[in-house]
């Protein structure tokens, strides 16, 4: 479903040109848990931003479910993010002054979802995180691990066929993270395609398939013990 | 976009800090109340000179001849004639006005004697509450009678005699002997001055009492508005062809007046209003400017909706409808200010302001456009952010 080919992203600052992706080629298929890895600067972000719709490649071709995305505009990218993608960030990146069922619901309301629809389906989403009960609350009275859910509320409420997610336990403190880790690997388990960013192997390990990347190019690309 | 939670969000966030809030909407409230009480006042004195023209009589032609001689004099008879053969004229009264002095027993009074036929009532719209009106033979014959004005009456009668018990009194004005023969009904309250301080008598027995040679004084009334140009063509002509000369008489005609007068009152309000809309200009630009803050500000949100799926126009129309919450809101404040000032204006300057439907229309229409207007460019700024770098931004 996920067909990078060739893909070079190229950062020109002053008269250096910087490789963030040097020719990359990835297939991944639907179901997949990938975890992409490497060390600060090679390109992980980079590469999740290409995938996630939110950057588009210099050179290569991405076929995101039989669509050539690299070509495509602005408003088009929105679209492919808004229906196709759900994104897991490292700093949640909630509104703060939207309550958690408004933040949950955000994703819908650009789908244009009428309002009923939109409460019921962001209901159940922050129960499948184990939120119930919190809607009405806003992310400054969260701890770290609940904002991290609302994001992962969020991302699951839009239906994507792929799940992105960029350090996601990068903030949190290593118990939260297992937590998070263990919900990533429950919606992966219940059908949805997971890619993960992480530079900790522990967590890279839980994945079914490890990518690595070493400057901008994927110097490994094996199964990990979560297969 | 969700137009109900973008206004929400709109005024929750002007709540959050209403500091902010009130300078950003402070030239649109100046501007719109200003707009609000310039249009309300010039409303109020516009009324207020209709009603002083109307107050003068409609339909009044009143010439005046400036000098007369032995042999260019407007002769009386001949004037007479001329009116009642024009067609269209209704009432024609020659009329002299004096100050005088009239006396009952040892009461006197000063007041304006009007020397005139019997038309000058009709023509000044004035009724006769007790007794009768000057007639015809009161002038051919020279008789010394007199009607008087309300303010007269109770300077030298007092409020304890009923008009009719004064019919038939005398009084002197001028040491002339006059009886009254008729009272006119109250119409300026009964002040000094006004229209109920005059006694009027024939121009004839005036002419003599006074010593008066030549009446220089003339009202001319039309039967309707179509003859307004005609009839005052041919005052004109009868007196040019007393004198050859322009310069020698002066004709007016309130309706003409009016006109002169409204055209200079709404030119003059045109411009305040005009002077009052820059501020609404100023305003639009203080809201593009806290705007463009705004989206710098939230430059983190507007990537986060972008992520998650906003297109470009979500995030354009979620600012704009931002942008006309504020001016609107603040247009708002400034109606009622505006109305406010208008009432306190009316009191202190004497004129009854009018908050028209359609200023408060235009304030509003004005206000939102101008949050369109203003809030585009900032929110065209925020929609064309790029994702990544919005994402980026702390
Ligand atoms: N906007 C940009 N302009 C210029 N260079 C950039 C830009 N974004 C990334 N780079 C460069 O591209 C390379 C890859 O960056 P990237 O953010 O993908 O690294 P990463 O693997 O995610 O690192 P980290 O683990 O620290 O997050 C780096 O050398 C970085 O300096
Ligand atoms: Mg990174």
């Amino acid at each position: 479903m996920i067909d990078l080919k060739n893909v070079y992203k190229i950062y020109e600052t002053g008269d250096v040109e910087v490789h963030a992706l040097d020719g990359i080629s990835l297939h991944i298929d639907k179901g997949e848990f990938v975890a992409i890895v490497g060390q600060s600067g090679s390109g992980k972000s980079t590469c999740m931003n290409i995938i996630g719709c939110l950057d588009v490649p210099t050179d290569g071709e991405y076929i995101l479910d039989g669509i050539d995305v690299s070509t495509m505009d602005d408003d088009e990218l929105s679209y492919i993010r808004n229906n196709e993608l759900g994104f897991i960030f490292q700093q949640y990146n909630l509104i703060q002054k939207l309550s958690v069922i408004n933040n949950v619901e955000l994703p819908l309301i650009y789908k244009r979802y009428p309002k009923e629809a939109r409460r019921k389906i962001a209901m159940e989403a922050l129960e499948r995180v184990g939120l119930k009960g919190m809607e009405n609350r806003f992310p400054q009275q969260l701890s770290g691990g609940q904002q991290q859910r609302v994001s992962i509320a969020r991302a699951l409420a839009g239906e994507p066929s792929v799940i992105l997610a960029d350090e996601p336990t990068g903030a949190l403190d290593s118990k939260t993270g297992i937590e998070v880790l263990a919900l990533i690997k429950k919606l992966n388990e219940e059908g949805n395609t997971i890619i993960l960013v992480t530079h900790d192997n522990e967590i890279a390990e839980q994945a079914k398939r490890v990518v690595r990347l070493q400057d901008g190019k994927i110097v490994e690309d094996r199964p990990g013990r979560g297969q | 976009m969700d137009i109900g939670q973008s206004f929400i969000l709109a005024v929750k966030s002007l709540m959050a800090s209403k500091m902010r809030a009130l300078l950003t909407m402070l030239g649109i409230i100046i501007g719109v109340s200003a707009v609000i009480l310039i249009s309300g006042m010039g409303e109020g004195l516009t009324a207020k000179v209709e009603e002083t023209f109307t107050s003068m009589g409609s339909n009044i032609v009143t010439a005046m001849a400036l000098r007369q001689t032995e042999t260019k004099y407007v002769d009386l008879d001949k004037l007479a004639e001329f009116a009642s053969e024009t067609e269209g004229m209704k009432y024609y009264a020659p009329y002299t006005q004096t100050s005088a002095t009239a006396k009952f027993g040892t009461e006197d009074a000063s007041t304006t004697v009007y020397g005139t036929n019997e038309d000058y009532a009709s023509i000044r719209d004035r009724g006769i509450a007790s007794g009768r009106n000057i007639q015809y033979l009161d002038v051919e014959r020279e008789q010394r009678v007199c009607v008087v004005g309300s303010h007269v009456i109770e300077e030298l009668f007092g409020d304890d005699v009923t008009n009719d018990e004064l019919i038939g009194e005398q009084l002197k004005i001028n040491g002339t002997t006059f009886k009254i023969v008729g009272i006119m009904e109250e119409k300026a309250s009964g002040m000094a001055g006004g229209d109920d301080d005059m006694i009027l008598i024939p121009y004839t027995v005036a002419q003599k009492v006074f010593n008066i040679q030549y009446v220089n004084m003339f009202y001319f009334t039309y039967e309707n508005g179509d003859y307004a140009d005609t009839i005052i063509d041919k005052v004109d002509r009868f007196f040019y062809n007393i004198y050859d000369n322009a310069d020698y008489y002066f004709i007016m005609d309130a309706q003409s007046m009016m006109e002169e007068m409204y055209d200079m009152l709404d030119t003059i309000t045109s411009i305040l209003v005009a002077i009052a809309a820059v501020s609404l200009l100023v305003g639009g630009v203080g809201i593009m400017n806290i705007m463009l803050v705004s989206v710098t500000e939230r430059t983190k949100e507007i990537g986060i909706r972008k992520a998650i799926g906003a297109n470009k126009f979500d995030v354009l129309s979620q600012f704009v409808i931002e942008a006309i919450t504020t001016s609107v809101i603040g247009g708002t404040i400034g109606i009622m200010l505006g109305i406010f000032f208008t009432n306190i204006a009316s009191v202190i300057l004497g004129i009854e302001g009018k908050v028209t439907f359609g200023a408060v229309a235009i304030a509003v229409g004005v206000s939102s456009l101008i949050g369109i207007l203003f809030g585009y460019m900032p929110a065209k700024k925020a929609a064309d952010m790029h994702p990544i770098d919005a994402l980026r931004h702390e």
